[in-house]
């Protein structure tokens, strides 16, 4: 480096000394301050015409799109002003996935394995197909573990889809498992007990907010787009923010106060605010009459839980949190804003009860589906599936799960599409309780799942494995058949506004580019699949148009009229109403949950500890977070977010780390019970002393992703996963995966 | 003509995302490994009442150019009487700029062997906003006439004083006689990793009213040149591809 730069140095020397006498007089000229029009070739940005409305694939909201496209290259992607969601905003992932569509890496055809052997390190030996035989491939795949096994032992790993859901009732298989489970379960368990909605904790306005209280939630430093928007908002018009977190986040650094609160503890800070609103008779009386049941329960519960008990438990002292509890309840409207890794989200073995009781605090303030609140969303009638397309008869399902999901307290009346990632590979190893030997996996990565290594050696198991992917991922390389997915950029779809709408809204997805190579989506793959399989007469009519015709139609628009409409939304304007009635069986918000109670489990939030703490074996907290620039696993091939955050760390507080003798940049290894990983130190005053954190979706061991390949690691392969048995003796109607709730010890690598 | 345009970076509002960069980075195709604008994040303090602050690093377009002033080639103008930008066709790669900038925002482009920065996209401005401004999801950045950017920046301060950040305080209004892209700051420039009182280096001031005036005199000029590149060779380095704006 040194050399290289000794070197243009004297090149440039020479230069000037030739450059000097002539271009001193123009060099004068333009420090005088004289203007100067100029283009030089190097300035030209790159531009074109933003002339296509699509949405964005990368994460749920699905944001309102203005692509600019030049020569039919998509050069920049804009925010739609007229979306509610995006407000004509994007975030930074957004922006950069132009790189990710024209990545070099991506799958371009359907591709076979020819070396038998699995993982890292083995070359798959890809031999390029046509998608007649990777179709008749995956068909075979399929139907020879159902002649052999049984239907049961066919698994399909990806996000609800109704062409999947029939296809899978169709072969008989009760085995459809996502991702809810390790991402938001516990608040898709709590919203449906109480509220009887589906799981919308990250539908809100904090906008309007004038108090925010954040437990873990960190919606700017994962640069969520209409959360960081709205947060911003509610902060320049003067809101209070206070952030519990054992990491200082980018919220808490924008926050007026920071209590880094003991990891797994925000149960007891709640429920010690639930103490000091109801006992002081601070809460909404109005509100909790008229739209809540189990007020005395919830008072009798939190009788003993005084600030002074949760400030042991907490690290918080006793009068922070009773001048917050006051401060809360004052403040109108105050609002415990959640998203789905928070405190709340599946992390602890009592994240499913803090959920519970920060929907008690959202309800005791009055603020519950309304301005500066969580905002249930202002959707369309939903259409059926079935009803639309009627089908014979179906084969009897299966009725045990591979995951056991059948078998845990209240989610277990969730539809067939939910499921337990934690316990899968649980259940494949031992054959538990029947043999699973065929799957596909739709854009699911093998990181997505807790002790990843465990996953791997459950899905090697398989005898025949397709993946639908847009990028050679790991779970790729463990495909006997690959399947290659259209970008979201070269789709076609509709999306309904949710997250933050006040009126029903509905988004079409253009194509802003065309397809760039010979790949197919996933909606026209199960239905290929299905009817390879013998399966036609089960989808008669079916297609991605008709359906998509069939939602549209129903809600008094068409694909043709959104298609051209000049900002590619379907509005209808209504005014803003809050519900007054709820889907409960009481049509009140149960705050006493009466739907776990009739599972048998506890209907209150009371106070449970978190399941592992440190010892001398392993002596900190294991915390995870996201950069603000990726997206999970999917993101680290990306040149330019690669550039800007292109490894993870171990995070670790300067006196740790001092005494570990670690320093900044120095390799360590990090050990839980199932595993190690080695990572970059990295020194900061961002968190407590007796936690390490670390980033997840880096270590990537697919040699086909090149600009990810090999940095940082698989924070993954120190999860422990779950056993059936152990999710059922939890009796959490929440079913935490408990990402978090293990420690780690940490040592110079 | 000049025109009247200015920029606003509200670092109490940022939230460090990089959309910013990201933009510039597409829309200019500059080569890996540099950048005309990146977030720095500088943490002070120590557990737990330390903090972190977000700056968007990249060229402040100073009234008063110390990159302009070092220019042997005469490759950086002024724009639209705003916008300080360099010509990469003019270029001849000394580096002085990248040395005397105090904010350290010229870098070298190595592959081109030309010095590069920020242009304030005055190929597109004022008509539309430059592109980091356009793509900011939260509105840190803004831009517009600079009255009525100054305007918001007063007022942006004095609700930061209301709402009790005590070290609430603008940023370039006459730094350097007045930067095209101002801040807001919750506190001591030094908080952002930015120098307080910006100042052109002394030498380049020699440099320009001394020595350059008196072309004739190219021995000593020669000899100023030598020395201010023995003293400030750090500047020749490329902008570390490594640094981590965490």
């Amino acid at each position: 480096m040194v050399e290289e730069s000794r070197t243009d140095f004297r090149i440039s020397r020479r230069t000037f000394l030739k450059a000097l006498g002539v271009t001193a007089g123009a060099g004068a000229l333009g420090a005088a301050g004289l203007p100067v029009r100029f283009v030089s070739a190097a300035e030209r940005p790159v531009q074109g015409t933003i002339s296509v409305n699509t949405l964005c694939g990368i994460c749920g909201p699905n944001c309102g799109i203005r692509a600019e496209v030049h020569d039919e290259r998509v050069v920049a992607l804009h925010g739609n002003p007229v979306d509610q969601v995006s407000r004509g905003k994007l975030c930074v992932k957004a922006y950069a996935a132009i790189k990710e569509l024209y990545d070099p890496d991506r799958l371009k055809y359907p591709m076979k394995r020819t070396n038998p052997n699995k993982g890292p390190g083995h070359d798959p030996g890809w031999v390029k197909i046509t998608w007649e035989e990777a179709i008749a491939l995956t068909a075979q795949g399929l139907q020879k573990s159902i002649d052999e096994h049984g239907p049961q032992s066919v698994m399909f790993l990806s996000r609800k889809n109704p062409f999947l859901n029939r296809l899978a009732r169709v072969i008989g298989t009760p085995n459809q498992l996502r991702h809810e489970s390790t991402c938001y379960i516990t608040y898709t368990s709590v919203y449906k007990a109480m509220v009887g909605w589906g799981n919308r904790t990250w539908h809100f306005d904090v906008d309007n907010a004038k108090y925010i209280l954040a437990m873990g939630w960190d919606g700017p430093g994962k640069a969520k787009n209409t959360h960081s928007q709205g947060l911003v908002n509610a902060l320049r018009d003067g809101a209070k923010l206070v952030v519990l977190d054992p990491r200082r986040t980018t919220t808490a650094d924008m926050a007026a106060e920071w209590h880094p609160i003991k990891p797994g503890s925000d149960l007891a800070f709640a429920l010690a605010m639930i103490h000091v609103i109801v006992t002081e008779e601070l809460y909404d009386q109005e509100f909790v009459a008229n739209y809540t049941t189990g007020i005395e329960q919830v008072a009798a519960m939190a009788s003993g839980y005084t600030p002074e008990w949760a400030a042991e438990l907490t690290d918080i002292p006793a009068d922070a949190i009773r001048r917050i509890a006051r401060e809360f309840a004052a403040a109108k409207p105050a609002m415990l804003v959640t998203h789905k890794r928070c405190a709340g989200g599946p992390n602890y073995a009592n994240s499913t009860r803090l959920a519970q009781a920060q929907l008690i605090l959202q309800c005791l303030v009055g603020v519950f589906d309304n301005y500066g609140g969580p905002v249930g969303p202002r959707g369309f009638p939903s259409v059926s599936f079935d009803a639309t397309f009627p089908s014979p008869e179906f084969p009897p399902m299966y009725p045990e799960r591979i995951d056991g999901w059948d078998k845990f307290p209240y989610v277990r009346h969730f539809s067939a599409a939910d499921g337990h990632f934690p316990t899968m590979a649980d259940g494949i190893l031992n054959d538990r309780p029947y043999k699973v030997r065929a799957a596909i996996a739709n854009k699911y990565n093998l990181f997505t799942f807790p002790h990843t290594l465990r996953a791997m050696e459950a899905l090697k198991k398989l005898d025949f494995l397709a993946v639908i992917d847009l990028l050679p991922s790991e779970l790729v390389q463990l495909a006997d058949v690959v399947l290659p997915d259209s970008h979201w950029l070269e789709a076609s779809a509709f999306n309904v506004r949710g997250f933050r709408s006040f009126t029903p809204q509905v988004g079409i997805r253009l194509p802003a580019s065309k397809p760039l190579y010979d790949t197919r989506g996933a909606g026209g793959i199960w239905l290929a699949v299905a009817r390879e399989m013998g399966f036609g007469e089960y989808f008669e009519g079916v297609s991605g148009g008709a359906w998509n015709n069939a939602q549209l139609k129903a809600w008094g628009t068409s694909w043709d009229e959104l298609k051209d409409s000049p900002d590619g939304m379907f509005t209808i304007e209504r005014p803003f109403t809050p519900a007054t009635s709820f889907r409960t069986k009481s049509g009140k918000i149960e705050l006493y949950a009466t739907a776990f109670e009739e599972e048998g489990v506890d209907p209150l939030p009371t106070w449970k500890p978190k399941k592992e703490h440190p010892s001398n074996e392993y002596p900190f907290y294991f915390l995870i977070s996201r950069p603000p620039m990726h997206k999970m696993s999917q993101s680290q091939n990306n040149e330019l977010l690669d550039e800007i955050w292109p490894e993870n760390t171990v995070e670790i507080h300067p006196n740790t780390a001092q005494s570990l003798g670690l320093r900044d940049g120095d390799l360590a290894k990090v050990t839980s019970r199932v595993g190690s990983i080695v990572l970059k130190t990295q020194v900061t005053t961002a968190i407590r002393p007796d936690c390490v954190c670390v980033m997840h979706g880096f270590g990537h061991w697919s040699e086909q992703l090149s600009v990810a390949y090999r940095k940082g690691a698989n924070e993954g392969d120190l999860i422990p996963d779950q056993t059936v048995e152990e999710v059922i003796a939890a009796k959490d109607p929440g079913a935490s995966a408990n990402m978090c709730d293990f420690c780690v010890r940490v040592e110079k690598a | 003509m000049s025109k009247d345009y200015s920029m606003l970076f509200d670092a109490t509002t940022c939230i460090g995302c990089e959309a910013c960069t990201v933009a510039c980075k597409q829309r200019y195709e500059i080569p890996r490994g540099y950048f005309r604008t990146r977030m720095t994040r500088t943490e002070t303090g120590s557990y737990p009442t330390a903090r972190a602050t977000n700056y968007k690093s990249a060229c402040q377009h100073c009234a008063d150019a110390a990159c302009m002033q070092a220019c042997p080639a005469g490759a950086i103008s002024r724009v639209d009487g705003v916008a300080v930008v360099t010509d990469r066709e003019k270029c001849i790669g000394c580096g002085y700029c990248v040395t005397a900038c105090p904010f350290g925002a010229a870098h070298f482009d190595r592959p081109a062997g030309k010095a590069d920065k920020c242009s304030f996209c005055y190929t597109i401005v004022p008509d539309a906003e430059p592109f980091c401004a356009s793509v900011c999801p939260v509105g840190a950045l803004t831009f517009g006439p600079s009255g009525e950017v100054l305007a918001k920046a007063q007022a942006r301060v004095a609700q930061l004083t209301n709402q009790g950040v005590s070290g609430a305080r603008l940023y370039g209004q006459n730094e350097l006689g007045g930067l095209g892209v101002m801040s807001v700051l919750a506190g001591d420039p030094s908080l952002y990793g930015i120098p307080v009182d910006p100042q052109v280096p002394w030498g380049v001031r020699l440099w320009r009213y001394v020595f350059r005036p008196f072309g004739g005199i190219a021995a000593l000029a020669v000899v100023a040149a030598l020395w201010m590149n023995w003293t400030s060779g750090k500047g020749l380095r490329p902008a570390d591809p490594t640094k981590e704006a965490k």
